[in-house]
């Protein structure tokens, strides 16, 4: 399993840096900016709101993040053929998912909790407000259930066309497209059919359901078929 | 129902793989003694390489059953796959790991990794474990995995196609990588391939297989020694009828009638004498290849 997941890192690796500088980044490039006008006597901005915004810049790239974390994660070995090589190797199907899930799943918890850290340790200790009056401030509810939404639907609806398809960057991409689709179909029961309390409240649901189905699935459909 | 047997290395009982209407492998029944070298040989999309991809648990038969070392291929695919080691045409290697970290990555997914027989062989092969894949050549490419094949010392070697593409001098150096693994130890070796010098070099006994079926299986030295090229001259006047029982292939060209006989025997030619009127006959030994390319065109010929 060692050797699985050293294989599974080090084929993310690049991916994995960009995780990190999309999640952090934006954080580092404001608390720097801030730094900069105070070390040249201006007057930086450390504000509720500006961790607000920076979290939200931070979560709204790493969705990229999530979507190709998914998509990445059985066709990128398709796309190559290294899977052909991975499949006459003594290992079970089992593990194999077993190893790409935690490459998946280990970065997007990551990124999450460096964002929650942010919002709700760093940001209150500098600013003095509690967490929970910053919670209220941006509708923190409503903001951090539909991040989690679509973080699941990237990376499950990712994950499933991952195991069906041979090329990751469309595996990605049909990630964005169930994510448009879906979108799309909200809007209509909203605005075409009037449902839009129904789409308000079930939105969010949907995408968690689809992104573990997809999940799910995808794990399904792999561990039947033989074929690498 | 089981029918696997211990005597067995590989053995396969109706096996079938169907894509759509197209059976690219029909009803093959294939039994490889342990200990045995078996020349697997065939024209292109004949169902080899359909074949070991069930031997190997990584295609799904649509029938029949497919068993190595007396395990199930499809339900066992591990448990073989520690028992055999598998050399394919196209390596796949991860082309971004070094020599050393693909063997690394490998050694600790076998339970009986030779560090030391790996070692010898890094040597014999002359990879340096700090050069990466994607610069190797081909021919290093195919000795690494050679080495990956061998190192956890297998009781079943199935090579697929393993020379293409290789130019004559590494060919010689992985085959006689390969001669050396089999030399070493009781080994049973499936060994595809196009070039029937190799195969006619390596296998004790032969299996051809034509658009799915197996249409001969044999020991190599029966065949070749069984079976003859009659070149026969026609007297003026006589007209060829039927070749003599065995044949599977002629050739009229004027007085010229060439003929190749499986199951040759001195009454072939008593046959011919007895029964057309000669000037002359002549009696041709043939190599694996000639006889490869005969049986096909035979096939083709009654098709």
């Amino acid at each position: 399993m060692k050797s699985l997941l050293w294989k599974d890192y080090r084929l993310n690796r690049l991916l994995l840096i960009f995780g990190f500088v999309v999640c952090a980044g934006p954080y580092i490039v404001a608390i720097a900016r801030n730094l900069l006008l105070e070390w040249r006597g201006g007057e930086a901005w450390w504000a509720p709101e500006f961790w607000v915004t920076i979290y939200g810049i931070s979560l709204v790239l790493s969705l990229f993040t999530f979507a190709m974390l998914g998509g990445n994660a059985v066709a990128a070995e398709r796309a190559d053929r290294s899977a052909e090589f991975l499949g006459y190797l003594p290992v079970s199907r089992g593990a194999v998912l077993a190893s790409k899930s935690i490459i998946a799943l280990g970065p997007t918890l990551l990124i999450w909790a460096v964002n929650l850290a942010a919002l709700f340790i760093v940001a209150p200790s500098i600013t003095h407000v509690p967490a929970a009056d910053i919670f209220a401030k941006f509708d923190g509810r409503e903001s951090l259930g539909l991040f989690a939404g679509l973080t699941v639907l990237l990376l499950g609806s990712g994950w499933f066309w991952s195991t069906v398809l041979t090329s990751h960057g469309l595996a990605t991409g049909m990630s964005f497209f169930t994510l448009a689709a879906m979108g799309m179909g909200f809007i209509g029961l909203a605005f075409g059919c009037g449902l839009e309390s129904f789409a308000e409240k079930w939105s969010v649901s949907a995408c968690v359901a689809v992104g573990i189905g997809g999940y799910v699935v995808g794990c399904a459909y792999y561990l039947h078929r033989l074929e690498p | 129902m089981t029918t696997a047997s211990p005597a067995f290395a590989i053995e396969t009982v109706g096996l079938t793989k169907r894509y759509g209407p197209k059976e690219a492998v029909s009803d093959l029944t294939l039994r490889i003694p342990r200990g045995s070298a078996f020349g697997f040989i065939g024209p292109n999309g004949a169902g080899k390489s359909t074949t070991i991809k069930m031997l190997m648990g990584m295609a799904r038969p649509s029938a029949g059953e497919a068993r190595v070392l007396g395990l199930d291929a499809v339900h066992e695919s591990v448990a073989v796959k520690q028992r055999v080691g598998y050399v394919p045409e196209l390596h796949f290697i991860y082309r971004w790991m070094r020599v050393g970290e693909v063997i690394a990555f490998c050694r600790p997914l076998y339970e009986n990794w030779n560090d030391r027989f790996c070692a010898d062989l890094l040597k014999v092969f002359e990879l340096d474990p700090q050069t990466k894949v994607k610069q190797l050549s081909k021919g290093m490419v195919a000795k690494l995995a050679l080495l990956l094949a061998v190192a956890h010392e297998p009781e079943v070697l199935i090579f697929d196609e393993p020379t293409s593409g290789l130019d004559p001098v590494v060919r010689e150096e992985f085959l006689d990588g390969v001669l050396r693994t089999l030399c070493e130890r009781e080994r049973t070796i499936l060994f595809s391939s196009h070039a029937l010098s190799d195969v006619q070099r390596i296998a004790e006994t032969i299996g051809l297989i034509y658009e799915g079926r197996l249409i001969d299986h044999c020991r190599t030295e029966d065949l070749l020694n069984g079976t003859k090229r009659i070149r026969a001259v026609l007297r003026d006047g006589c007209t060829p009828g039927p070749p003599p029982e065995g044949t599977i292939w002629q050739r009229v060209q004027q007085r010229e009638w060439l003929m190749t006989v499986r199951g040759y025997s001195p009454a072939t030619l008593e046959y011919l004498r007895a029964k057309y009127s000669l000037d002359n006959v002549e009696v041709i030994d043939l190599g694996l290849e000639d006889v490869f390319k005969d049986l096909i065109k035979g096939r083709k010929a009654t098709a």
